[in-house]
């Protein structure tokens, strides 16, 4: 019961912000995106003395024509995938505090179905259902960004739409194929997982490319990524943060449970292609962070980046590589939706974010610089912060799976140290000049959330064993799975 | 037989309501009269009613009953409006009835004549509906050619069940198929020329490709609330007796089906490839209404025994679907100006509800979950998978994601677009509770279908 509450409370909020004046519905979202946060981290501490305990498990009838059920359940994998949620949602927020926004009641409405949709996408246990739900995030992200969006919003939020629900086609054609060659014709994710046994090496390799053309669509994945500069700039703040706080971790989450363990031998025969084309979305993210001048943009490529890393990481497939995804996944989505919060309190400021228009700022505003510069480090995996440990187990994974590959990953955490520090130095350092002059401190609640941020990304830099130690049974179990799938078939081969 | 008299009844009275002075009862009469109708379909469920060997009421058309009636209410509140001022109501609510009785004979025929008889009844009062706007010229154009092209496909009908009473000597659809199982004695030639023939013209009129031209013209030309019945309740009843027809009948040729598949793919493919390049919104409307013509072809084509629930629901949701985006556009065209796809522009400002549902409309017609619409087009996609025809269904998803970029370019005119008139739109309470019910109905069909065809197919 626990888990389907999280994911009803959202929607509850929803309908009551239909009911309240337009000033009172961000506090209605942030009531219940609280609400969320302490039930979201109540069942992530309870996973983690006892993850047998039935309220992770919500199971019940839903079309029984097809034998799709409505199978909700938390395990180690998805556990960190809801806590990344219930923590960014309140922050996202609160971020509205202080900026105008047209028409309140819609928007608040359709970040709080969002996060269910999130939630849902994460927790669902039945292929079907997971489907839906990842087509239902799609609408409201697609809304938020088509009516609050800036100039030439249409064309970029269309080609997203299109973009996206091209390749969820494919996984619906994917999942279709599972469920016909599924002996017990249902839905259900751990009995899809032994219809690999029934299917050959060309037949699981059809269903993995089109699962990946979903997913790495969603990542996004160099050269299926040409959606995603476009579509951070130009989305409203909170929208940029939710695509690229949790949204994309919907791709790499997917990944790891829905792709790998369906089609292993799938994976066995593209692993090195898609591991390379993630390691290219890396080394091409970050050259094309190096040469941006807008910060906005400069972060939605280094995202790509960073995202790239974990999709190699997972591909790896090893124990390094996945639980250094999962981790690098909760710290990516913490950090960048600090970075964004500090690119909005610059734009909402200054009107720009060219960075050679802007100087000096740390004269001004001293706290802001500092809390800037932690979100800043843990982007860039420094020691004691949470990019660190997640970037290490990453590269440690990828390592094991091939020298050289390495060693071009291993260029993310050079170049993105390159392109922070230089976007730092250029906004932050040298000469007041007049535009930056009249940037005045920042409020009490930017200084509240980027403290808080801040405050997180040492935490979990300091202490990883918390959400390691939770992940690490499911992984294991889904890499012994993966394991004896592939070496079976070995065996019968000679 | 209750369903039919009553339907029949329905329309005399409305006939002599203006006779009897008593007009303003004829809404509320009608509205009762199908209520009633559904409640005897709910009755009759099970019983299997033969009617003197020409119809029988089994569980599909019974289910097929209950849903064009649904409609129709929906269909009738939305049209009474429409006609306040316009003195020849009665006229308009009598020949919809009476097609109506076509629909109904459609769905349960047995006979082939009855097949015959059913088309007719159905399509001459459209015909008749389509020039209804008697001072323009479209409407009547639309009139005319639809008359001219349908009285052709009834030729071709009745041309071809005349060749299959020749080849085997009854009309029976259960004896036709019975004898053409054994092949011996029986004229293949006229037997094939027959059934293509009855195949052609069905293809007329449920509008699939290659015999579709018809339709964008005719759907334009007549008035807005006809279109919203053809596009609707005459589909339902074309394709439910073209149902009937290929269950009973067809399936048992292998040629046919592959002659189907090829209809249903192109149907599909040109009914959305077109539709992307209009600009005139009753004209996008017509030529998705002739994409989803193809899927549910296809739907029928992959023939096992799951089709009816899937045809009926596929049905449902586009006709719901359907009738909520006629119905906004409606209310927002005013004074007979063109139906461009300007019209739309900044609707959610004008008005949240008319945007609101046509956005959910859209969606549905479009099949994104969680919306009736995506598992209309699932349980389609499961069988054709089902049956192999991997590429099919393949190029089937890509059809209807063309379809997206059309439904979308009507979204993104309502929420982004700059309205000319920035008017608020007025609408009376009742029509905006209907549009609020039939969005709802929306959302409950895609999150339960279970729901909905267990309500239905007990």
């Amino acid at each position: 019961m626990l888990v389907f509450l999280l994911l009803i409370l959202p929607v509850v909020f929803v309908l009551v912000t239909f009911f309240v004046s337009d000033k009172q519905a961000k506090n209605v979202a942030l009531l219940s995106s609280l609400a969320t946060l302490g039930v979201g981290i109540y069942a992530f501490y309870q996973y983690s003395l006892h993850p047998e305990c039935a309220c992770f498990i919500y199971h019940t009838d839903w079309v029984k024509a097809l034998n799709a059920d409505f199978y909700i359940k938390m395990d180690g994998i998805n556990s960190i995938l809801v806590l990344l949620t219930v923590i960014l949602v309140p922050f996202i927020v609160q971020s509205t505090s202080g900026r105008e926004i047209k028409n309140p009641k819609a928007y608040f409405g359709l970040i709080l179905s969002m996060q269910s949709a999130l939630l849902g996408v994460f927790l669902a246990k039945d292929a079907l259902l997971f489907y839906i739900f990842w087509e239902l995030a799609l609408i409201p992200i697609y809304l938020i960004s088509l009516i609050w969006g800036g100039e030439g919003r249409q064309k970029i939020t269309f080609k997203f739409f299109i973009y996206t629900l091209f390749g969820s086609l494919f996984m619906l054609l994917a999942i279709i194929y599972l469920w016909l060659h599924n002996p017990a014709r249902n839905f259900n994710i751990y009995d899809l997982y032994k219809v690999s046994a029934l299917l050959n090496g060309q037949q699981q390799l059809l269903v993995f490319i089109a699962f990946y053309l979903a997913f790495a669509i969603k990542i996004p994945v160099f050269p299926l990524h040409t959606w995603q500069p476009d579509t951070y700039v130009n989305a409203p703040t909170q929208g940029t943060m939710l695509l690229s706080g949790i949204m994309l971790k919907m791709g790499a989450f997917a990944l790891i449970v829905w792709l790998i363990p369906m089609v292993p031998l799938g994976w066995q025969i593209a692993s090195k292609y898609v591991i390379t084309l993630s390691v290219i979305s890396v080394v091409y993210g970050s050259l094309m962070a190096l040469t941006q001048h807008d910060f906005k943009r400069m972060l939605a490529y280094s995202s790509l980046g960073h995202v790239g890393l974990i999709a190699a990481g997972v591909f790896s497939w090893n124990l390094q590589g996945v639980q250094g995804a999962l981790y690098q996944m909760l710290s990516h989505g913490i950090n960048v939706v600090a970075l964004f919060f500090v690119c909005d309190i610059i734009l909402n400021r200054m009107k720009t974010d060219n960075m050679q228009q802007l100087g000096g700022i740390r004269n001004v505003s001293r706290v802001f610089s500092v809390l800037f510069l932690i979100a800043l480090l843990g982007s860039v995996a420094m020691p004691l912060t949470n990019g660190f440990i997640g970037e290490f187990l990453l590269l440690h994974g990828v390592f094991q799976y091939n020298t050289l590959l390495a060693v071009f990953a291993g260029l993310t955490v050079i170049l993105g140290a390159v392109y922070m520090l230089r976007a730092y130095q250029s906004m932050m350092h040298g000469e007041t000049n007049v535009l930056t002059e009249s940037f005045g401190s920042i409020s009490l609640n930017e200084k509240i959330l980027l403290g808080c941020l801040a405050a997180l990304i040492i935490f979990f830099g300091l202490f990883p064993n918390i959400i390691l130690q939770v992940s690490e049974p499911t992984v294991k179990q889904l890499i012994e799975h993966v394991h004896n799938a592939t070496t079976i078939v070995k065996h019968t081969k000679f | 037989m209750k369903e039919l008299l009553l339907l029949s009844g329905l329309g005399i009275l409305s006939l002599i309501a203006e006779i009897l002075n008593v007009r303003k009862l004829i809404y509320p009469l009608v509205i009762i009269g199908l209520m009633l109708n559904i409640g005897f379909c709910v009755q009759d469920f099970g019983s299997n009613e033969k009617i003197y060997g020409m119809m029988v009421l089994d569980k599909v058309p019974l289910a097929f009953t209950i849903l064009f009636s649904f409609i129709a209410i929906l269909w009738f509140t939305m049209a009474k409006n429409y006609f306040k001022d316009d003195t020849n109501l009665s006229d308009h609510f009598s020949l919809v009835l009476f097609s109506m009785v076509g629909v109904f004979i459609l769905t349960s025929y047995t006979h082939l004549v009855m097949l015959f008889l059913g088309v007719e009844i159905l399509s001459i009062p459209v015909y008749v509906l389509a020039g209804s706007d008697k001072r323009n010229l479209y409407s009547n154009e639309a009139a005319f050619k639809y008359f001219l092209l349908g009285a052709f496909a009834s030729g071709f009908l009745l041309l071809g069940i005349t060749f299959v009473y020749g080849a085997l000597g009854s009309f029976n659809i259960v004896q036709v198929a019975s004898s053409a199982m054994t092949p011996y004695g029986v004229s293949q030639q006229l037997l094939v020329i027959g059934f293509l023939l009855i195949l052609f013209a069905m293809a007329f009129k449920m509008s699939a490709v290659p015999f579709h031209f018809w339709a964008p013209d005719v759907y334009t030309g007549a008035p807005t609330v006809i279109t919203a019945y053809m596009s609707t309740i005459v589909k339902i009843g074309a394709i439910a007796g073209f149902y009937r027809l290929f269950s009973v009948v067809l399936s048992f040729y292998s040629q046919y089906t592959f002659l189907l598949l090829i209809i249903s793919v192109l149907t599909i493919v040109i009914g959305n490839i077109i539709a992307a390049s209009q600009s005139n919104v009753k004209r996008l409307l017509a030529y998705s209404s002739i994409g989803h013509a193809g899927f549910i072809i296809l739907g029928i084509t992959v023939m096992n025994a799951s089709t009816p629930y899937v045809v009926w629901y596929y049905l449902m949701a586009y006709s719901l679907a359907s009738i909520a985006a006629f119905w906004v556009l409606i209310l927002v065209v005013k004074n007979d100006e063109e139906e461009d796809i300007s019209i739309f522009n900044g609707l959610v400002k004008r008005n949240p509800v008319l945007a609101g549902t046509m956005t959910l409309a859209l969606l549905s017609m479009a099949g994104i979950p969680p919306l009736a619409g995506f598992f209309a087009k699932y349980f389609v996609l499961i069988n054709v998978i089902d049956k192999g025809y991997l590429l099919i269904a393949v190029m089937a998803i890509l059809a209807s994601l063309i379809g997206v970029y059309y439904y979308f370019k009507l979204i993104i005119a309502m929420f982004t677009g700059a309205a000319e008139d920035a008017s608020v739109i007025e609408i009376p309470t009742f029509t905006k509770l209907m549009l609020l019910f039939i969005s709802a109905l929306m959302i409950v069909a895609g999150v339960m279908p279970d729901f909905i065809l267990g309500l239905i197919f007990r």
